[in-house]
């Protein structure tokens, strides 16, 4: 009687359980799972959008990867991608880095700081676009002005060895904020015993920084790299609207290319393949990344080792 | 030996000295180089067309003969091509309602993956939080043939169903609800309270820093998306303010005249968000502590 009162009682938890996640189950399925799959199908077929899908194979892959003549863009957009991400992710973390050591200084104003970085961070990425492209004008904005100052025709934008690089610092610019936060959190829960002993060892800020900021905030630091790696790999919306691509589509990125080749060329399952290519690229940094991850043994030796620091010192 | 205490103190900081100095010159400098753009966005904008094509440089809007004049013909002409009062619109129904029901539906989902015990719950969850590594590319194609299939494409619903869920967030949802102490939910169980009311009177209220939180920021990311609102929406009265930006700038990409009401756009579209995080600052930082890793 009672084990029976139980199982019911079991049984109704369940379905509230299932009530609970229900719509969460319906828009995965729809939203995420389907297209997951759907376009992992397209990809096998030729596909203009109008005509039925043709079943191809592996012929879509095969023909961007060794098919120069029908896809010259290919190869070029993810050596630019590439390029773009070398640029950014290490540029992206070491001013991360420094600015929030700076910061984490016990400075006046951090506060003041913080907020001045975060700006970019809640302002619309299509905004910062325009921002920048009024900014770097070479006849009308603040190069413009340089310019005509010192005689010089600096044209950051219009020039295939700056342009990438100028959307490279413009990310770091706009994400600096948003990772500073995260960082100045990690190094905020950094013991200030490690520091104390660093400095008792005659340590001064710079090895303070190499040997106890850096070690201890290293899964944060990969965080980042792994995140902004991923972000810049997938760099799209300051592309299409700044540049377009260009000049001779020095800043075609992946994305935009898949963008091409969806509506400009409508090669639909070429697209997909691209779009399962790129997939392919951040599961092998995601993984790789993983794998730098200190392992949870050596996380509990350190835990280990600063719980005898401190009753050391409680001694 | 207190004193020499005290002398090596003083001594130390005399000797930091120099080193705060540098500190504070290049933490300044930053700072500038991220709050000047702005200031010059905004005075630009306010000024006439001629003089932001002028050649002196000035950052206060001047007319011909160096007196200050503050337009707002951009503005004028930006509302006009942003549609704003339309788009505007557009953007507040998308972002309230993804916000509204993301919160809802991520925070229901969120307690069940944490509370309540049933078959399929665990492998659901894993598969879920696994999906998250696919990049969006993979999900436009798709989502475009699913939005043509539902009939949905080129309308508000577009923007709205695709983002109405975000396992992110149900996934910090979930780390919230188990993270709360189960004691007082074992006591409502005893006095013969359901899940349901649980959920309502007891989970919900006690996570609500959270769901500020992931309300702001589901806010944000909806208000600046705009790649997948460039693919679905073509419709100039579906547009949301990001979309219509977006638009203004791809026109002035190679057209310099345009950039008035292109800077008059921009401070339009951005000032909202600006002006809601100096606001709510104190939320935001807190909920990026949470988003960010821990150890």
């Amino acid at each position: 009687m009672v084990v029976q009162g139980k199982n019911r009682q079991k049984k109704k938890t369940a379905i509230i359980g299932v009530l609970f996640i229900s719509p969460l189950i319906i828009y995965f399925i729809v939203f995420q799972l389907t297209p997951i799959i759907m376009s992992f199908g397209i990809s096998f077929t030729e596909w203009n959008w109008r005509t039925p899908p043709v079943f191809v194979g592996f012929n879509n892959y095969i023909e961007l990867f060794t098919n120069r003549i029908i896809y010259p863009n290919f190869w070029k957009s993810l050596w630019v991608t590439i390029q773009y991400m070398l640029m950014s992710v290490p540029l992206s973390v070491v001013t991360t880095l420094i600015v929030s050591a700076m910061l984490n200084s016990k400075i006046k104003g951090e506060k003041f700081f913080k907020s001045a970085f975060f700006i970019p961070s809640v302002t619309a990425g299509v905004a910062i676009s325009a921002i920048w492209m009024f900014l770097i004008d070479p006849t009308y904005g603040v190069v413009g002005a340089i310019n005509r100052a010192c005689g010089t025709n600096i044209n950051l934008i219009g020039r295939t060895t700056t342009a990438l690089p100028l959307m490279a610092i413009m990310a770091v610019w706009s994400g600096l904020g948003y990772n500073v936060l995260i960082m100045l959190s990690a190094m905020k829960n950094i013991n200030p015993s490690l520091y104390e002993a660093c400095e008792i060892d005659g340590g001064g800020t710079i090895r303070k920084f190499f040997h106890v900021t850096i070690p201890n905030v290293a899964p944060t630091i990969l965080f980042l790299c792994v995140t902004s790696t991923i972000g810049s790999l997938q760099a799209f919306d300051q592309m299409y609207l700044m540049t377009g691509g260009g000049p001779d589509g020095s800043t075609t990125t992946f994305m935009l290319e898949i963008y091409n080749m969806i509506f400009s060329y409508q090669e639909v399952g070429t697209a997909s393949a691209m779009s399962y290519i790129l997939f392919a690229v951040i599961l092998a940094i995601t993984l790789m990344g993983q794998g730098f991850l200190p392992g949870q043994k050596e996380r509990r030796l350190f835990a280990r080792k600063v719980k005898n620091g401190k009753q050391l010192k409680a001694n | 030996m207190e004193n020499s205490l005290k002398q090596t103190k003083s001594r130390k900081r005399l000797r930091i000295k120099p080193a705060r100095i540098l500190l504070y010159t290049v933490l300044i400098l930053l700072a500038v180089s991220f709050i000047f753009p702005y200031v010059w966005l905004i005075s630009a904008s306010f000024k006439e067309p001629s003089q932001i094509f002028n050649t002196t440089f000035s950052l206060i809007p001047l007319d011909g003969n160096g007196k200050i004049h503050f337009v707002i013909q951009n503005y004028i002409s930006a509302i006009e091509y942003l549609n704003l009062s339309k788009v505007f619109g557009n953007t507040m129904i998308v972002c309230f309602a993804n916000t509204l029901l993301n919160l809802f539906f991520n925070a229901l989902a969120g307690y069940a993956f944490a509370r309540i015990q049933f078959k399929g719950r665990d492998i659901i969850f894993k598969i879920m939080i696994a999906s998250m590594m696919v990049p969006g590319a993979i999900m436009t194609i798709p989502n475009l043939i699913i939005s043509r299939t539902l009939v949905i494409d080129d309308t508000l619903l577009v923007l709205i169903l695709p983002f109405v869920m975000s396992v992110y967030n149900v996934f910090l949802m979930r780390q919230q609800f188990l993270g709360l102490n189960k004691e007082i939910e074992e006591a409502a169980i005893m006095d013969g309270a359901g899940h349901f009311r649980i959920f309502f009177t007891i989970a919900l209220p006690l996570v609500s820093p959270m769901l500020v939180v992931l309300g702001i920021t589901t806010f944000m990311w909806n208000y600046n998306n705009f790649m997948w609102a460039l693919v679905a929406t073509q419709s100039p009265d579906v547009f949301t303010l990001a979309r219509s930006l977006g638009s203004l700038i791809s026109a002035g990409q190679n057209n310099p005249s345009m950039y008035p009401q292109m800077l008059a756009g921009s401070v339009i579209v951005s000032a909202p968000l600006i002006v809601i995080f100096f606001a709510l600052q104190r939320y935001i930082l807190k909920g990026i502590n949470i988003g960010g890793v821990k150890e």
